[in-house]
C-alpha cells in the first residue's frame, strides 16, 4: 500500500504544499511523531464524565436516617431493606442499589464521593449551568474557553504534545475542551480518518484534501484539518503497533462505548492526558422511579460503564483518575409527575488508585425544608471549582491550579493521597 | 419503504428550486449586493446558499434570468406550485394520518404482545422469545394493520429530506429547519409519531407565519406538551382551580414554563426571574394531551370532561380546568387575576410574543442563521426593529434581512470566504443538490448526518442543534465531512445516485484541468477557486490514480470499516435513552469482520479491474477525448473513479464547507 508518509516526503504534492508557504510544521512533526511515543512517554490522564441533564445526587447517594427524605419523595426514596435495598456505605449514607457495580471499588478505597457539590452561580437553566461548569468563566463570553482546554495548556511537563493530548469521545467538541489548545472530538475511533468503503484512489483524495486544507487560513477549518490529518497518522501507527479491542464487556450504551475507546487510547500510549465522555438522560422530570425505573437505568449504566472502564485499564490504573460531573442537582421534593425539577447541589464520583476513597467528602444538611436553599433544593456546600482544580492540580501536575478558574477565590480540594 | 412516485421527476427544473414559468412579481426589494462588492452572479450564488440549500446545476443562471429580486420575492412568498414534490410527499405511507391513528398503528412490540396474549393469538403457556410468541405477535399485528414504530422512521426522514433537496420553495425548507430547531422536540424515546406530526402540523405550515401563530401552535401541540412535560403540570393540591380546590397528587412542572421564556421567546438574558418561571408554569397548568394511547383512560377522560365547564379538546390537545391553577399570578410585572382558565396561557403567549426581549432574541437567532456566527449589533438591532414593528412578521424580517448590507457582506466575510460554515444538514443537502443527486433512500443520508454530529429529529436538549461553526467543526467531524463528499461523489452512498456526466452537460472534460474548471463552476458557482484548482490540478496531474489504485489493490486488500458498511439502518435504539442509534461495536464481531474483509477484497479486485480497463482504454486512445454520454447511462467505472475523486475532493474542500 502506498504509504502516506512516503508520499509526503517524495511527491510533488508536498512540494506544492511547500510552494504556498513552506512545509507545514504539522507535516514535519507528524513524520517524526511516532518514534517519540512509547512506554517512556507514559503520562497521567484525567478522565471527565459529564452527566448531562442534572443527576439527582440525592437519589444516587441518599442519607440513611433523614426522616424528610421519605416524607418529601415517597415515590423516589429507595428501600432500606430487601433485595434491592440501599447499599450502606457508612457515614449514614446509602448508595442507590443500581450503583452496585461500584460498591466494591468504593469499599476498597479506589473511589470517593463528594456530596453537595455544585455551582456558586444560581441558575436552573441546563444550558447556563453546563456552560458555567464547562468554562468556569462567567462574563467573558467572547474570550471564554473550556476549563479542560485551559488545563491542557498548563500541563506541568515537557513531554511532546500529540493531537491526542485532549480528546472527547463525543460527536461534537464539548465546551469544556473548546479554546486555544488543540483538542480532538472523535465519535468512533474505528471510523476516524478519510474513509470511503471500497473506494479506489482514496489515498490520492486524502492527500489532495490534506494539501487543500494545508493552504487554508488559520481559521476553524484550517486548524481542525491540520490536527485531524496529524491524528489520523498517529492513530494509524498506534493501530499497527498495539491498539487492540478490549476483552472487557462494557454496557452497550453511548457511555460504555465512549469509555472503552478512552481505555484503548490510554493503553495505546498515544499521549492522552485529558479525556472527556458524556452521558445523557438525567433530566428526570417525570416518572423517575425508585429502585427500578428511569433513574435506576441511567445510574446502572453509569456504574456499569465506570466499573468496566476501571477493570479494562489494568496496570494503567495508576496513571488515571476519573471524575464525574453534572450541572446541578434536583429538587429535594418529588414533583407532581413522579419526577424532580431543577435544583442546586448534587454529588460526584472520583475513581483513582490514590483517591481518598471509601469516603463521602463534603456535607449535606438535614433535608428539613428550613435548611434547604429556597426551601426546596439541596444547597451547594462545595464549589465544583474546588474539586476540579484540586484534581487537575494534583493529578496532572498543574502548578498553579488557582489560575484555572479566573475569579475563583476558593481552595483546591485535596482528594488524592 | 420506497417512494411510489417515479424518481424520474428529479429533473433539473425540479432541482433548481425556481421556475421560469411563475408569474412575474413586481419587485420592491433593493438588494445592496453591489455595495458589498458582489457581481450579479456572486450575489445569486450567495442567495442560493443562504435562502436555499445551495445551488443545483444551472440554478444560478436561471435565477439571473428571472432576476434575483424576483427569485427572492418568490421565495419569501413561498407559494410556488410544486406538484412533483407534493405528489412525492403525499405518496409517503401514512404521512397524513393523525397522531392517534399513528400511535395505534405504529407500536412498540412489548405492548402489542400483551394485547396479542389477551386476544388469544399467543398461547398462554408460550414463553417470551419462543416461536409461538413471536408468530402470534406477528399474526396479531398483520391482522390488525399494526406495524413496528420503526417502520415510520423512513417516512419521518423522507418528509424532511425530500423537500429539502427538491422543493421549489427552498426558503420554506430552510425555515422549517430553523423553526424546528428553535422549538426543538425529540423523536427519541418512542416519539417518532409525535415528531412527525409536530413537524407536519405545528412547524411546516407556519414557517412564514407571524411569530405569535407558530408560538401558539407549538404551545398547544402534543409534541411540545409531552417533550417539555407540560402535559403533566397540574395545580398543586389545594390550589384554587375554576372548579374548586385542586385534588391531591398534582403539582406544577416548570419545564415548559422555563424553556418558553429562555429558549422560545425572551432569551436567557431577557429579564425574567425564577418567580416568573413558576408563575408561567402555573398559567399553563391544565394544558395537556388527550390520553390517546390508552383506551380506558380516554374513556374516563371523555366521561369526566363532558361534565366539566371550560374543558376543551381539539384533536389531541386538551385543556382540563380541574388541573388549572386559577390563583392570581404576577408575570413579568403584569397581574393575571384569579379565577381564569385557559386564557391565562394564551395571555402569557401574547405577552411574551410582543416583548422587546423576544424581538431581540429572535433577531439574533435569525442573524446567526443567515448572516454570521457573531452577527454585528447593527444587523441584530435592525432585524429586531423589523420584528417588533411588524408584530413578529417573519416575511418582513426576511425582507429587512436581504436589503441589509450585512447579509451580502457575509458572502466574503472571513478572508474573502463566506462567513458561515454549513451545518451537517446544509452540507449534505447542498452536496446532493449540487451534484444533481437522486435520493432513493433517505436513511443513508440520515446516517451520514449522524456521523457528522446531526442526528436529525433526535436532538434531546431543548436548545436544539447549535448554529455556529465551532460546534460542527473539529478534527474528527471535519474528516467525516470529507469522507461524506467522497462517498457521495464515488457512488459509495447506497440509495443516492449521482450522475457526474450530467453536471458537465454530458460531455466528459477534455483534460484534468478542464474537469476542475467545469466541476468547480457547477459545485461552487461564483467562488474564487484559484488556489483550490492549483492544488487539485497538481493532484490529478501528478498522480496516475488508476495505476496507484491497481498497485494498492495488488499489494493489500483495503482495510477499514467504511461508513456505508454492513448495517445500512438508521436504527435508533429506543431502549437506550441517550443512544445515538448507530450500529455499534462493528469491530467486535468476528463474523462481521470477516464479511467486511471479504467485501473489501472484492472491492479491491473490482478496483483493480477497473483500473486495468481504464489503462487499456487510454492505450486505445479513448482517454482524454471528448465523448458523449447519455444522461441515463452511468459513466464507465474507470472514468467515474477519476471524476468521482475530483468531485469528491471539491465537496470535501474548505470552500464547499462554507456558504
Amino acid at each position: 500500500m502506498f504509504s502516506r508518509r512516503a508520499f509526503l516526503k517524495s511527491s510533488s504534492l508536498a512540494l506544492a504544499a511547500a510552494g504556498v508557504g513552506g512545509v507545514p510544521t504539522f507535516l514535519a512533526r507528524a513524520a517524526q511523531a511516532a518514534p517519540a511515543l512509547g512506554p517512556h512517554a507514559r503520562r497521567k490522564t484525567l478522565v471527565c464524565v459529564f452527566q448531562r441533564g442534572a443527576m439527582d445526587g440525592l437519589a444516587a447517594i441518599q442519607p440513611l436516617d433523614d426522616p424528610f427524605l421519605q416524607r418529601l419523595r415517597p415515590r423516589l426514596a429507595s428501600p432500606r431493606r430487601g433485595d434491592d435495598a440501599l447499599i450502606d456505605i457508612g457515614q449514614d449514607f446509602g448508595m442507590h442499589p443500581a450503583l452496585s457495580p461500584l460498591a466494591d471499588l468504593y469499599r476498597e478505597g479506589q473511589m470517593g464521593i463528594v456530596h453537595g457539590v455544585g455551582s456558586p452561580v444560581v441558575t436552573r437553566s441546563h444550558f447556563d449551568a453546563q456552560d458555567f461548569m464547562e468554562t468556569g468563566m462567567r462574563d467573558e463570553r467572547r474570550t471564554r474557553s473550556g476549563w479542560l482546554n485551559r488545563a491542557s495548556g498548563m500541563l506541568g511537563h515537557e513531554a511532546p504534545v500529540t493531537p491526542f493530548r485532549a480528546v472527547a469521545i463525543t460527536p461534537a467538541l464539548p465546551v469544556a475542551l473548546q479554546g486555544d489548545a488543540p483538542a480532538l472530538a472523535i465519535a468512533k475511533l474505528d471510523d476516524f480518518g478519510v474513509v470511503s468503503p471500497g473506494m479506489a484512489g482514496l489515498d490520492a483524495a486524502g492527500q489532495g484534501l490534506e494539501a487543500l486544507y494545508a493552504q487554508t487560513a488559520r481559521d476553524v477549518l484550517g486548524d481542525a484539518s491540520r490536527q485531524g490529518f496529524e491524528a489520523v497518522r498517529l492513530l494509524e501507527d498506534a493501530r499497527l503497533n498495539k491498539l487492540e479491542p478490549s476483552s472487557v464487556e462494557y454496557p452497550r450504551s453511548p457511555l460504555g462505548r465512549s469509555l472503552s475507546q478512552i481505555a484503548q487510547l490510554v493503553k495505546s500510549d498515544v499521549g492522552l492526558e485529558i479525556a472527556f465522555a458524556e452521558s445523557g438522560g438525567w433530566d428526570t422530570h417525570a416518572q423517575q422511579g425508585s429502585t427500578g425505573g428511569a433513574f435506576a437505568r441511567r445510574v446502572g449504566d453509569l456504574a456499569g460503564s465506570l466499573a468496566a472502564f476501571w477493570e479494562d485499564l489494568g496496570t494503567h490504573r495508576d496513571d488515571v483518575v476519573l471524575m464525574t460531573m453534572t450541572e446541578f442537582g434536583r429538587t429535594v421534593a418529588q414533583n407532581g409527575s413522579g419526577g424532580t425539577d431543577h435544583g442546586r447541589g448534587s454529588c460526584l464520583f472520583v475513581l483513582g488508585n490514590d483517591v481518598k476513597g471509601a469516603t463521602v467528602h463534603g456535607t449535606i444538611p438535614t433535608l428539613d425544608p428550613d435548611a434547604l436553599e429556597d426551601g426546596r433544593d439541596l444547597p451547594v456546600t462545595t464549589d465544583f471549582r474546588d474539586v476540579f482544580a484540586g484534581l487537575a492540580g494534583q493529578h496532572l501536575g498543574i502548578a498553579d491550579p488557582r489560575s484555572l478558574f479566573p475569579g475563583w477565590t476558593g481552595d483546591p480540594m485535596s482528594l488524592l493521597a | 419503504m420506497t417512494p411510489a412516485v417515479p424518481l424520474a421527476l428529479a429533473t433539473s427544473a425540479a432541482l433548481a428550486g425556481c421556475t421560469t414559468a411563475a408569474p412575474p412579481v413586481t419587485s420592491r426589494l433593493r438588494l445592496p449586493y453591489r455595495d458589498a462588492g458582489l457581481s450579479d452572479r456572486q450575489a445569486a450564488a450567495h442567495a442560493l446558499d443562504r435562502l436555499a440549500f445551495g445551488p443545483t446545476p444551472g440554478a444560478v443562471d436561471r435565477v439571473l434570468a428571472m432576476g434575483l429580486e424576483t427569485w427572492i420575492e418568490q421565495q419569501i412568498a413561498g407559494d410556488l406550485p410544486d406538484p412533483d414534490l407534493d405528489a412525492r410527499i403525499e405518496a409517503l405511507p401514512d404521512y397524513r394520518q393523525s397522531l392517534t391513528w399513528l400511535a395505534q398503528h405504529y407500536r412498540r412490540s412489548g405492548g402489542v404482545s400483551r394485547e396479542a396474549i389477551a386476544a388469544g393469538y399467543i398461547p398462554p403457556d408460550a414463553e417470551k422469545g419462543s416461536d409461538a410468541y413471536r408468530e402470534g405477535t406477528q399474526r396479531y399485528m398483520r391482522e390488525r394493520g399494526i406495524q413496528n414504530f420503526r417502520e415510520l422512521i423512513p417516512v419521518l426522514l423522507d418528509s424532511k429530506i425530500y423537500p429539502a433537496v427538491y422543493a421549489k420553495n427552498q426558503l420554506r425548507e430552510v425555515l422549517a429547519d430553523f423553526w424546528f430547531n428553535h422549538f426543538n422536540v425529540t423523536a427519541r424515546g418512542g416519539n417518532i409519531q409525535s415528531a412527525l406530526v409536530y413537524d407536519r402540523d405545528a412547524i411546516r405550515p407556519n414557517v412564514l407565519a407571524p411569530f405569535r401563530q407558530i408560538l401558539g401552535t407549538v404551545a398547544r401541540h402534543p409534541g411540545m406538551l409531552h417533550y417539555l412535560d407540560n402535559e403533566r403540570s397540574k395545580a398543586a393540591p389545594g390550589a384554587p382551580t375554576p372548579l374548586g380546590p385542586a385534588g391531591g397528587g398534582g403539582g406544577i412542572n416548570e419545564n415548559y414554563g422555563r424553556e418558553l421564556l429562555e429558549l422560545h421567546t425572551l432569551g436567557v438574558d431577557g429579564g425574567y426571574t425564577q418567580a416568573d418561571v413558576e408563575a408561567v408554569a402555573r398559567a399553563f397548568t391544565g394544558w395537556t394531551v388527550w390520553p390517546y394511547t390508552n383506551y380506558r383512560r380516554s374513556q374516563r377522560w371523555m366521561r369526566d370532561l363532558s361534565a366539566m365547564p371550560g374543558a376543551l379538546q381539539a384533536q389531541e390537545f386538551t385543556f382540563r380546568p380541574d388541573w388549572h391553577d386559577a390563583g392570581e399570578k404576577i408575570i413579568l410585572g403584569q397581574r393575571f387575576p384569579a379565577g381564569r382558565g385557559m386564557e391565562d396561557g394564551e395571555d402569557v403567549l401574547d405577552l411574551v410574543a410582543a416583548h422587546p426581549s423576544t424581538s431581540r432574541h429572535l433577531a439574533r437567532k435569525l442573524a446567526v442563521k443567515f448572516v454570521a456566527d457573531e452577527p454585528s449589533d447593527t444587523i441584530v438591532e435592525d432585524l429586531a426593529e423589523a420584528f417588533q414593528t411588524s408584530g413578529g412578521d417573519t416575511r418582513e424580517v426576511l425582507r429587512a434581512l436581504v436589503q441589509h448590507p450585512a447579509f451580502w457582506e457575509a458572502a466574503t466575510g472571513a478572508d474573502g470566504q463566506p462567513s458561515k460554515v454549513k451545518t451537517p444538514f446544509e452540507l449534505v443537502i447542498s452536496a446532493v443538490r449540487a451534484t444533481g443527486g437522486e435520493v432513493q433512500r433517505t436513511r443513508t443520508l440520515a446516517r451520514a448526518l449522524e456521523e457528522m454530529g446531526e442526528p436529525i429529529y433526535h436532538r434531546e436538549p431543548p436548545t436544539g442543534f447549535p448554529d455556529h461553526a465551532a460546534a460542527w467543526i473539529n478534527p474528527g467531524l471535519l474528516l467525516n465531512r470529507m469522507s461524506f463528499g467522497l462517498q457521495l461523489a464515488t457512488g459509495g452512498l447506497r440509495g443516492v445516485r449521482v450522475r457526474l456526466g450530467t453536471l458537465t452537460g454530458g460531455r466528459e472534460p477534455e483534460s484534468a484541468a478542464a474537469a476542475l474548471v467545469a466541476y468547480g463552476d457547477v459545485l461552487l458557482p461564483g467562488r474564487d477557486l484559484g488556489p483550490t484548482s492549483d492544488v487539485l490540478e497538481e493532484m490529478v496531474l501528478a498522480q496516475n490514480v488508476a495505476q496507484r489504485v491497481q498497485s494498492a489493490a495488488e499489494q493489500a486488500a483495503p482495510d477499514g470499516p467504511g461508513s456505508g458498511g454492513e448495517s445500512d439502518g438508521f436504527d435508533f435504539d429506543d431502549d437506550a435513552p441517550a443512544e445515538m442509534g448507530m450500529s455499534s461495536d462493528r469491530g467486535a464481531n468476528p463474523e462481521r469482520a470477516a464479511r467486511r474483509q471479504r467485501r473489501a477484497e472484492q472491492q479491491a479486485r473490482r478496483a483493480a479491474r477497473d483500473a486495468r480497463d481504464a489503462r487499456d482504454a487510454r492505450r486505445n486512445g479513448r482517454g482524454g477525448q471528448t465523448r458523449r454520454q447519455t444522461n441515463d447511462a452511468m459513466p464507465a467505472p474507470s472514468d467515474q473513479v477519476d471524476a468521482g475523486i475530483v468531485v469528491g475532493v471539491l465537496l470535501g474542500s474548505p470552500a464547499f464547507q462554507r456558504q
